[in-house]
């Protein structure tokens, strides 16, 4: 119903729009129909870095570069053979490049093609480094796409640049490519992939937990964001008409990066009023460096003024609002609409030994975490890991679900050997986890964060999440997880919350949150790392039926860490006890309570 | 304090609505006033604004400069050539330093069918093709050609070597240049080294070169870089002479290189403040120069910018009209216009035909050697 609306709305909006740039020649003069150009380029060069910096959260410096092939690419196709000849004054132009040509969509389609092979040559090294080493690589491949240039004179006529490229880019064309850059990127975010790489951002870690390959995901939002440079590039080529390498400097990506920043980084929104509000202020701040006279007072021009006023606004905008003006948030017509509620429905999942774990060392460096540990869990069982501090339970943890490899030794989980396994991979064989300390994902809705765990269950391929129309498998298939993740909401009593951010959620809601999360893989194993941490006597209490409740209704097995003695001596079935990386005992609950080691080890030598 | 701003911003705006005044001649000047051509920008600012104080009026008209900043950067080009013409619908335009800036305001102009003189864009493909674009200067193939001649000819030197800034269009087309003109005067190239624009380091080019052992380089370098080049290869005790182009032409190049420079040689357009014999145009630039600014000697930049509004000036007082198309007939026609670099004539591809003048940098000073006649 509310779909049906805001789609009609949208159409109608589109309509107005595109009636708008039709007439736009009648009542706007060439200088503002430029801008109107410039503000749909940037804003596909916003979008394409937001995609890439602010949804998948990868800082990349390198969209000059990007961009700089792609108007390399677009104006090489649209040069007619006799222009070229007349240009390479300098060095011959190579022979079959003289005759290469392409109508101008193909052009600017073939530059983003192009563009985005680079940045899936770049990203396959560089996107294993994050953060600050990301920013630094692929700044350095900026500069060097713009070395190349300059030095590849045969085929890029080098430092000259390029003249008389054909003036294509006209309103109808750089908006017509925002509004299909829009529209894909709209669907692709809104579909459960789009939840996927905010989660990517959010906790990288727990992204892999929920069997999210993040490698691959980063590589493929780089790509695609890298498309988008090279289609902006190309556009900005063919509108300005000439181009050369000094034109793709650094400035150029902190432009951008300007733009998506006021806009607010992972807003869509935010990166179109970025691109419109900086391309207009630009200009319009021109008039500060005319002379002006107020009254009587005259004030000579300065050159540079404006950049002056221009970089004080921005601070203001930083200090005032420092998320953006958007912040993470979108428009929606729904603003314009009293708000309803959506309801929710339910199914179920299969060796006896479910996990077998044998021998297994840890070692890092000289120091070893886990020494020769050896145990089995059946199906059905609810295991307890315990020990001091630093007995290594959390490092048996990050063995069995793929975070660190064993030194030696094997594990089996369901009689298939998972040692050396990536997280992802070891979900994908039906194993979940919690954290310790949770890790949920902060900036996304409690059902976001559910569904995100579906992802790998889903079939589809992200690339149908670009035109969701087309490909109604994905609508179909987001809409049967949202209903299983609002069915687990209200089986874990977390139905109310499910629009809420998941930072926002008390402590214990958040921890069954991640719990449900979990639960979303499908797992048949699952591990919970300090459940009752941080709970209140009753809250633990509530906490024990829960976990027997999960065994039951969830068919699970579950393999526990915990200090709380109570929880854990009323809800396992079995325990096993490390002290400093060794298996020191196992046994039932009572057999523990009265083993000597056990006691020793917690309270130490005189206690027992 | 957001209140405060939004007045502000309120002010400002109510001070861009300027009047309109149809008795006025519009002339808009685009140049790099900001960024990383500022420092030739300027100059060249400076020198249009002299010429629109000395000749404020045309044809009895009043004449307006409409000044816009390109900060160095194409995109902002384009932007300031179409609001000079969208916005203030000006009658011509003069400008720019930097031949990638002229390209890109050169395609909106001339879309528009208003006439542009460039200063200092010596890029041969600036006016290639276009009806409405001129310039004041001459382009990189003819001072290519007469650094050559100079060297060959007047110095009687066979062998020579270039080093070029590979990143710069400028250098890189005035060594080709220079390069086939001296070669086929008979001489010999010994090497073809390169550097970046912002290399500090030039001992390897300069070691190369020292072995290559040519009588003279050509340095078609800006002249921050080429007095570091000129002071390493003193260091190095290079034995042959160098020899540059107009961008070295800046009284700076004496600061920064000390007596480095000593006996650097490089062509430039044929004026100079210390030139003995100047014609009455650059006699009255001179002085007048020296009155606004006396603590600054006059460069060929100054001197250019002073040159477009001169030639603006001769077009529009030919045609007797201040209508774009008109003035652009007119600019097509002139024809030994006395400027301040020498007398001016404009040819079919628009750029202009002008003596060629040689400076040396003798006891500290640029010494006006002579000019020069290139064999292109």
């Amino acid at each position: 119903m509310n779909r049906l609306r805001n789609l009609i709305l949208t159409i109608i909006a589109v309509l107005l729009f595109a009636f708008f740039l039709d007439k736009a020649p009648t009542f706007l003069n060439g200088y503002w129909q430029r801008i109107l150009n410039l503000i749909a380029i940037n804003a596909i060069l916003a979008l394409s870095l937001n995609l890439i910096y602010g949804i998948t959260g990868m800082f990349s410096l390198g969209h000059a570069g990007f961009m700089a092939i792609g108007a390399y690419v677009s104006a090489l196709l649209v040069l007619t053979p006799s222009q070229k000849n007349a240009m390479w004054i300098l060095e011959d132009i190579y022979p079959w490049l003289l005759n290469v040509n392409a109508p101008f969509i193909a052009s600017i389609i073939i530059a983003g093609l192009v563009a985005a092979f680079f940045g899936l040559l770049v990203a396959l090294p560089v996107l294993r480094l994050g953060g600050d080493y990301l920013g630094i690589a692929t700044l350095g491949f900026a500069e060097i796409i713009r070395i190349l240039i300059t030095n590849t004179a045969r085929l890029t006529n080098g430092s000259l640049g390029l003249k008389g490229i054909p003036a294509y880019t006209t309103l109808f064309m750089s908006w017509g490519c925002l509004g299909v850059v829009l529209l894909c990127m709209v669907c692709m975010l809104r579909s459960n992939f789009g939840g996927v790489l905010r989660a990517v951002r959010d906790d990288e870690v727990a992204a892999r937990m929920m069997g999210i390959n993040t490698f691959r995901v980063k590589v493929l939002a780089f790509t695609l964001g890298c498309f988008g440079g090279g289609l902006g590039g190309a556009l900005m080529g063919n509108l300005i008409t000439t181009i050369d390498p000094r034109m793709f400097m650094i400035t150029q990506t902190y432009n951008i990066l300007m733009i998506i920043v006021v806009g607010g980084l992972g807003s869509v929104t935010g990166s179109i009023i970025g691109s419109a509000l900086v391309t207009t202020m630009l200009e319009w701040l021109r008039f500060v460096e005319n002379p002006i006279t107020i009254g009587s007072i005259n004030i000579p021009g300065i050159p540079g003024m404006r950049m002056v006023i221009f970089s004080l606004l921005l601070i203001v905008v930083i200090i005032f609002r420092r998320e953006g003006i958007m912040g993470m948030r979108e428009f929606t017509w729904d603003i314009f609409f009293p708000k309803s509620k959506a309801k929710p429905k339910t199914e179920h999942s299969d060796s006896d030994t479910v996990l077998e774990v044998r021998n297994v060392v840890l070692k890092f460096g000289g120091l070893s975490a886990i020494e020769n540990l050896s145990f089995d869990i059946k199906r059905g069982q609810i295991m307890g890991l315990i020990g001091p501090n630093g007995a290594g339970k959390t490092s048996a943890f990050n063995v069995i679900s793929g975070f660190y490899k064993p030194t030696s030794g094997t594990i089996k989980f369901m009689g298939k050997s998972i040692g050396g396994m990536s997280p992802d991979e070891v979900c994908r064989e039906g194993m979940s986890r919690t954290f310790q300390n949770i890790r949920l994902f902060g900036h996304e809705t409690v059902l976001q964060n559910v569904m995100i765990g579906s992802r790998i269950r889903q079939k589809y391929s992200w690339w149908m999440t670009l035109a969701p129309f087309i490909f109604t498998d994905v609508i179909r298939e987001d809409s049967a997880v949202k209903a299983r993740a609002m069915d687990l909401l209200s089986q874990l009593g977390l139905a109310e919350f499910a629009d809420e951010k998941a930072s926002s959620l008390p402590y214990g809601a958040q921890r069954r949150l991640e719990i449900a999360r979990a639960l979303a893989t499908r797992p048949k194993f699952l591990l919970l790392d300090e459940p009752a941490a941080g709970m209140n006597p009753q809250e633990s209490e509530e906490l024990l039926q829960f976990i027997r409740r999960l065994r039951d209704e969830f068919d699970l097995t579950i393999l526990l860490i915990e200090h709380d003695m109570k929880v854990v001596m009323n809800v396992c079935d079995y325990i096993h006890v490390l002290d400093q990386g060794v298996h020191i005992a196992d046994g039932t609950p009572d057999e523990i309570k009265a083993n000597p080691r056990v006691v020793e080890a917690y309270l130490g030598k005189g206690a027992a | 304090m957001r209140k405060f701003l939004a007045a502000l911003m309120l002010v400002l705006m109510l001070c861009t609505v300027a009047s309109a005044d149809d008795d006025v001649i519009k002339v808009g000047v685009f140049n790099c006033l900001t960024g990383q051509n500022a420092f030739g920008g300027q100059l060249e600012l400076e020198g249009t604004q002299l010429a629109h104080t000395l000749n404020p009026t045309i044809l009895g008209k009043k004449v307006e400069l409409v000044i816009v900043d390109n900060k160095s950067d194409k995109v902002e080009a384009a932007n300031a050539v179409t609001r000079l013409i969208e916005n203030d619908k000006v009658n011509a335009i003069i400008g720019t330093y930097g031949s990638s800036l002229a390209m890109a305001g050169g395609e909106v102009a001339e879309k528009a069918g208003i006439p542009v003189i460039g200063t200092s864009c010596t890029n041969p493909l600036v006016t290639d093709g276009k009806k409405f674009y001129f310039r004041v200067c001459f382009i990189d193939p003819f001072q290519g050609a007469g650094a050559a001649t100079y060297a060959f000819r007047n110095l009687g030197l066979k062998k020579a070597a270039t080093l070029v800034d590979m990143s710069n269009d400028y250098s890189v087309g005035l060594g080709k240049f220079f390069r086939d003109s001296f070669k086929k005067m008979g001489g010999e190239i010994v090497a073809s080294l390169f550097y970046q624009s912002g290399d500090t380091d030039f001992t390897a080019q300069l070691t190369a070169l020292i072995d290559a052992k040519p009588d003279i380089v050509f340095l078609p370098a800006y002249f921050a870089e080429g007095a570091i080049v000129l002071k390493q290869a003193k260091e190095l005790g290079a034995p042959f002479k160098f020899i540059g182009a107009d961008a070295m032409d800046n009284p700076e190049i004496v600061t920064l290189g000390g007596d480095a420079v000593e006996g650097f040689m490089h062509t430039t357009f044929a004026y100079d403040p210390s030139m003995p014999e100047m014609n009455d145009v650059a006699k009255a630039f001179t002085t007048e120069w020296n009155k606004i600014h006396p603590d600054k000697a006059p460069n060929v930049n100054c001197a250019l910018g002073y040159d477009c509004y001169i030639m603006l000036k001769d077009a529009i007082e030919r045609a007797g009209s201040a209508e774009p198309a008109k003035i652009r007939d007119a600019l097509e026609t002139t024809k030994d216009l006395p400027t301040v670099t020498g007398m001016t004539t404009i040819n079919a591809t628009h750029d202009a035909e002008k003596d060629m003048g040689i400076v040396e940098i003798r006891n500290g000073k640029k010494t006006f050697i002579g000019i020069v006649q290139p064999e292109v």
